[in-house]
């Protein structure tokens, strides 16, 4: 058997040939590394996305755009500083038109302007009922797998903290086919209107970088120093507002205060409850976009006139495991982790967060939804960019195989992250030494403990150490004393203010006297798991 | 052996033998097919496209005569836009012209938002078309017929259900077809089923919906405010199954679960749902509705929120009365199968749009399989509607998550003043209480005390209250008090009021207030006691005298048992709650009249041997859809004796009214709550200068006498 070999033909070589050279110039250029990650994304893209036909119709909810060729030409002038002048448009949904105002968003981070699919808002004068926001974003994702920032909220709106509408959809503008956008609900003064918990605007307090300017990126100031930092976004009356949001700021500027006064204080300032989730939120997502200086929302309710805040732009698994248990991302957070009940109140509300979300499997099963979802309209998008290696600049057209690595990894990492943080909370060696009426307690771990005992009604237990009387609590049978544990600021010069700190567990050694005995039954737990201590 | 490397072109002859063998083998397998067979579902891609043409151009069989006809509307140009309403993509409305049989007027027209080509005609208010104030038209195909089969399966199990008719669309000059008409589900809609305190609303169970968390009733604050307070329930950590259910009608519930599970388990609780809430039993009431096609678009539901009405799912007596109904229906399948088949004929031959009769009813009747035989046969249908349930975003804390520690929450400045109290005073405070023995205590600074404990005040206990100080407590209130041996809460001056007692609970909680005499209350308008978010309150043989206060006593929320004692120089408001009240004095003054009254808000109330005496303005005040029976009352001398607004229902028996300027003021200023209404039993009128007072929207009847059930207490409220 022979067959007949073809010579190549030399414009095979010289094609061959000129991507070499491109390549070693590259190479050169730009590094190795970073040409053959902008290398592979691109050969990918056109060898295994371009060659893809469409077989499925898509599950996510089209988007139809429509705006003036001539106004789009006009934002693409000068990207980012030309992107911000509105003009006409109409959304299309069900086949109902409806009006909005169209501009490109984003100017600082490149993904949002760079490549072919770029992020804009949309405002409506009288939304429709399928999107009731005044103003929403559909932005381009910043990740390859597409679900980080819809998992990072939903994450956060499962924990009972507030988050903006999220979901992605198929944008088709003047008829072509954009791609997967995040649709982004911007929070404004109807925020808690649209979602049926007031009748009308609230207030809604913007803590972000200020708007571009004269071909600038806006200002970066510190939220928390002062009230005017926070970017007003309503139409409801501010007088109360602002006056309270004054006394937030003063009080988390003002380091003279007692820990209990500023506790009080806070509490009829803040729903602090909310920002217990928050709190935990974050620590869950393992988020650090979140700081002093932007992505920050507030709401206040009129009702209880207490700020309120709302999770926004939570990229899952934005830091790197292994961040410290008590971060400060800003100032009221600095303050908030001071107080021993909140801390664990955080902690307890992270720890039963884990328990369902990934000792029960939901987050996976929710991401496996949500891909199940995409994965149509993801094949289909020719228009997948984002950037491909560490610098902002290199935003590039990726593929298929991009995102499903990206999934893969993302996965895997959330739950080793878990893992770790879920050790981390669980960890509990107490050592116990009973003597006469004392019992002393060491540990080295992080946990605080609860001591419960079975009520006796005919005897009332005392407890005292470390030269106070320790509340006795009753609850469901059992007294109990909560031992919260301290902590110390991790820099030289604690300041509310400083970036990159975070509070340090110190090691517990307490001395238990109970008054008139130990009582029969005494029990130990970790006080967030509830779980017996080793 | 040797390959060639040459591409062979594929000829014509190939390419034809190619079409003759697959439509030749198409074609036998579709004339050899049975009519069932061939509308069901076929391998190898071939589907409903291919059916039809086969059906087009080869099936010679007689095709039905169409005996009937459908309604015709026709629908003129928009007076904005003048556009044809095919061509108007706006949200707005638009004025038109809409001609039916014996109907012509104009209406205001507009596109449906949840579904693609459907349109809402809404007619002006008195014009009514067939009695509906608005409808939707829907492009039919023969699938609308599943529509029709389950709102005739809503129908047979006493759900509310908007009808479904066939009409014929006649717009832009042209025939646009046979189309679905459904009427609105509003208010007016309520009315027409008699539910003359009904409230429309909307809801979602979709968790990726990340709006509408809570449902708001247009137009009613009060009753979104009940509502809200309802459907907040599963906010807590465990909420109890029995106070989830009482907030709903349970059997409706099954019923329309059972709807919903024929309709297919992947639309079940999908898209924006349509319910009613019913003020006056505070109760919710599903409607079935056809689901709207742009709802579907974010496909099956994996999860729900968590809401009361998905929470209770699992629950036991749900379950039971929900395989009741299947049973019910399973029953009735014959008798269902036979109407459906009737319903078939006539319809389907109007849903084919030019395609083939017979293959059409053959795919009406494989729905109708699928309803009737498959669907309805499943044992495990409750099971099949079950999805893991998702937190509400941002509910966590909106009510009911766990209290923090108390420390954190109590202002420092009560915590001192508690601590010097128990040095000062007898006060004392243990684990779980806080607790007044009898002396005297001087509280001349607002006082809140620790959430959780219960407050107690023994009998002798004395409170002198400083000027516009106010007390709290954060869990029930026990005064023990008696007769002979009162608590007393004064003023610390005479002439300077205080604010008064606030009981905050959460919910659950039970006070008890027993021999209580207090005065001087209720500066700036507040209630000298107020108790709120209490389980059930019982107070007994309590003189209450609010010379300062507008409302002496407001309880907001839960039961009430009232007995004995005396109101005077104020008002007892009661606020969506169900209240006992016996043997009660209401005194406008000890000598010339002054304002007292009892207002019930939102409430249901059995009032028995109640006396209102004196009482300048209005002795008995009923607002907002409440309910009450009045038995044994004297009304003697006030201005007005009883007046109902918005939609309440009073029914007096057994009572003696006299000397009273006006008896009866009856009127209605919402439209959405009704006619107020009086029913009027065995009673004695004497020296009232005018009898009564109502508007167009107020009835009073004449009853003959009431039912030993109602009489003897084992019915609540006629």
């Amino acid at each position: 058997m022979s067959r007949k070999r073809e010579k190549s033909s030399p414009v095979v070589w010289m094609v061959l040939l000129a991507v070499l050279a491109v390549t070693i110039i590259f190479a050169a250029i730009l590094g190795p590394r970073r040409a053959l990650s902008i290398g592979a994304a691109s050969a990918l893209s056109t060898l295994v996305d371009d060659l893809h036909e469409p077989d499925a119709p898509h599950r996510l909810r089209v988007l139809e755009v429509e705006v003036d060729e001539a106004h789009i030409e006009a934002l693409n002038s000068d990207l980012p500083w030309s992107g911000g002048q509105q003009g006409e448009a109409a959304v299309l949904l069900n086949g109902v038109r409806y009006p909005a105002k169209f501009r490109y968003r984003g100017a600082l981070t490149p993904s949002h302007f760079l490549g072919e699919k770029r992020s804009f808002r949309l405002t409506f004068k009288d939304p429709p009922p399928q999107l009731p926001f005044k103003k929403v974003n559909v932005i381009n994702p910043k990740s390859f797998n597409m679900l980080n920032n819809h998992i990072g909220l939903w994450i956060g709106g499962f924990m009972g903290v507030r988050v903006p509408h999220h979901e992605l959809v198929q944008v088709r503008l003047n008829g072509k086919e954009l791609g997967v956008m995040e649709l982004y609900e911007q929070p404004t003064g109807d925020f808690e209107e649209v979602r049926g918990s007031a009748l009308g605007q609230v207030p809604v307090y913007k803590g972000d970088f200020g708007p571009v300017s004269d071909r600038k990126l806006g200002s970066r100031k510190l939220l928390w120093t002062d009230a005017a930092h926070w970017q007003y976004e309503s139409k409801a009356d501010s007088v109360t507002a602002n006056v309270r949001l004054k006394a937030l700021v003063g009080i988390l500027g003002d380091r003279r205060m007692s820990m209990e006064l500023r506790r009080d204080s806070l509490t009829r300032l803040l729903d602090v409850d909310q920002y217990l989730r928050y709190l935990a939120a974050i620590w869950v997502v393992n988020t650090s976009h979140i700081d002093q200086y932007h992505n920050q929302f507030l709401v206040f309710d009129p009702r209880d006139q207490r700020f309120r805040p709302i999770l926004w732009d939570a990229l899952l698994m934005y830091e790197q495991p292994g961040r410290p248990r008590y971060f400060i991302h800003d100032a009221l957070a600095y303050w908030m982790l001071q107080v021993p009940e909140w801390r664990l109140q955080r902690d307890r509300y992270a720890w039963q967060a884990l328990l369902v979300l990934h000792d029960e499997g939901r987050f996976l099963q929710r991401w496996s939804q949500e891909e199940q979802r995409l994965l149509p309209s993801l094949l289909m998008d020719k228009n997948k960019y984002a950037n491909v290696t560490l610098f902002a600049e290199d935003v590039h057209r990726y593929s298929m195989l991009h995102a499903a690595s990206s999934s893969a990894s993302m996965r895997a990492g959330v739950n080793d992250y878990w893992d770790q943080l879920q050790d981390r909370i669980a960890a509990c060696q107490v050592r116990q030494v009973r003597s006469g009426n004392e019992l002393m307690l060491t540990t080295e771990d992080e946990c605080p403990v609860i001591v419960s005992w079975p009520v006796n009604d005919t005897v009332s237990v005392a407890v005292v150490g470390e030269g106070r009387t320790f509340q006795v609590e009753r609850l469901n049978g059992t007294e109990r004393v909560v031992v919260h544990r301290t902590v110390h600021c991790s820099g030289p010069a604690p300041d509310p203010f400083l970036p990159g700190q975070h509070f340090e567990v110190d090691p517990l050694q307490v001395t238990l006297n109970f008054v008139p005995a130990i009582p029969p039954g005494l029990r130990i737990t970790n006080a967030i798991t509830d779980e017996a201590v080793q | 052996m040797k390959r060639s490397n040459e591409r062979r072109p594929i000829g014509f002859k190939s390419w034809l033998l190619a079409l003759v063998v697959v439509g030749g083998l198409l074609v036998a397998a579709f004339q050899f097919t049975d009519t069932w067979r061939l509308a069901g579902g076929w391998p190898l891609g071939i589907g409903a496209n291919e059916v039809d043409a086969y059906a087009l151009l080869m099936d010679r069989s007689s095709e039905d005569t169409i005996h009937h006809r459908v309604e015709t509307i026709h629908i003129g140009l928009g007076g904005r836009s003048g556009n044809c309403m095919m061509e108007d993509s706006g949200r707005g409305w638009d004025v038109r012209w809409l001609e039916a049989s014996g109907y012509g007027d104009s209406v205001r027209v507009r596109p449906m938002r949840s579904e693609p080509g459907g349109y809402v005609v809404r007619m002006r208010e008195g014009s009514y078309l067939r009695e509906q104030r608005s409808f939707t038209l829907r492009k039919a195909d023969v699938k609308s017929i599943q529509q029709k089969y389950l709102e005739m399966i809503a129908t047979e199990l006493g759900l509310l259900t908007p009808e479904l008719t066939l009409v014929r669309l006649v717009a832009c000059g042209a025939d646009q077809g046979v189309h679905v008409k459904e009427e609105v589900v509003d208010d007016h809609f309520l009315q027409r089923r008699g539910m003359q305190d009904g409230l429309a609303f909307t809801c979602w169970f979709d968790p990726r919906i990340g709006y509408s968390l809570t449902p708001v009733i247009a137009r009613d604050t009060a009753a979104t405010a009940s509502l809200q307070e309802w459907w907040n329930t599963t906010s807590t950590e465990a909420p109890k199954d029995a106070d989830v259910a009482k907030g709903i009608d349970l059997d409706q519930l099954a019923n329309w679960l059972l709807v919903q599970w024929l309709g297919g388990e992947e639309l079940a609780l999908t898209g924006e749902v349509a319910m009613a809430y019913r003020w006056g039993q505070r109760q919710v009431v599903p409607i079935h509705r056809p689901a709207r096609k742009g709802a579907q678009e974010l496909g099956p539901l994996s999860t729900y929120r968590s809401t009361p009405i998905t929470s209770l799912l699992g629950n036991a007596e749900l379950r039971e009365r929900f395989r009741a109904a299947q049973e019910a229906m399973v029953a009735e399948r014959g008798h269902l199968r036979e109407r459906m088949l009737a319903l078939t004929a006539v319809w389907v031959p109007l849903l084919c749009n030019g395609r083939n009769t017979e293959i059409e009813k053959a795919r009406a009747a494989r729905l109708l399989h699928t309803i009737l035989d498959v669907r309805l046969s499943d044992r495990s249908a409750m099971d099949g509607l079950m999805r893991p349930l998702e937190p509400v975003p941002g509910m966590g804390a909106a009510s009911g998550s766990p209290a923090l520690a108390n420390a954190a929450t109590t202002p420092n400045a009560s915590l001192g003043f508690l601590e010097e109290l128990q040095r000062m005073t007898k006060l004392r405070v243990t684990a779980d209480s806080v607790v007044f023995p009898r002396g005297k205590y001087r509280i001349d600074k607002d006082l809140v005390l620790p959430s959780g404990r219960s407050v107690v005040m023994l009998p002798g206990a004395r409170l002198e209250l400083g000027p516009g100080v106010r007390i709290q407590c954060r869990g029930p209130l026990e005064i023990l008090g008696t007769r002979i041996n009162p608590v007393f809460i004064r003023p610390a001056r005479d002439g300077d009021p205080f604010v008064g007692l606030d009981v905050v609970g959460d919910g659950a909680g039970v006070s008890r207030i027993n021999g209580l005499q207090m005065s001087g209350g209720g500066v700036g308008g507040a209630a000298s006691l107020s108790v709120q978010g209490m389980k059930h309150t019982t107070i007994q043989g309590c003189v209450l005298d609010g010379a300062a206060g507008e409302a002496v006593l407001h309880i907001v929320g839960g039961e009430v048992s009232m007995e004995g004692g005396t109101i005077e120089r104020g008002s007892l408001e009661l606020t969506q709650v169900q209240a006992t009240l016996k043997g009660l004095s209401i005194i406008g003054s000890t000598r010339k009249p002054g304002p007292a009254s009892i207002v019930l808000n939102g409430t249901r109330a059995r009032l028995q041997g109640i006396t209102w005496g004196r009482c300048a303005g209005v002795a008995l005040v009923l607002e907002q859809a409440s309910q009450a029976l009045i038995l044994n009352g004297r009304f003697d001398g006030n201005g007005t004796a009883l007046k109902a607004t918005d939609g309440s229902q009073v029914h007096v028996d057994g009572s003696i009214l006299t000397n009273n300027g006006l008896v009866f003021d009856l009127n209605s200023t919402g439209s959405t709550r009704g006619e107020t209404r009086l029913m009027l039993y065995t009673n004695e009128f004497m020296g009232n200068t005018k009898d009564r007072s109502t508007d167009a929207r107020s009835v009073v009847q004449e009853g003959l006498r009431l039912s030993d059930a109602v009489r003897n207490g084992s019915t609540f409220i006629p």
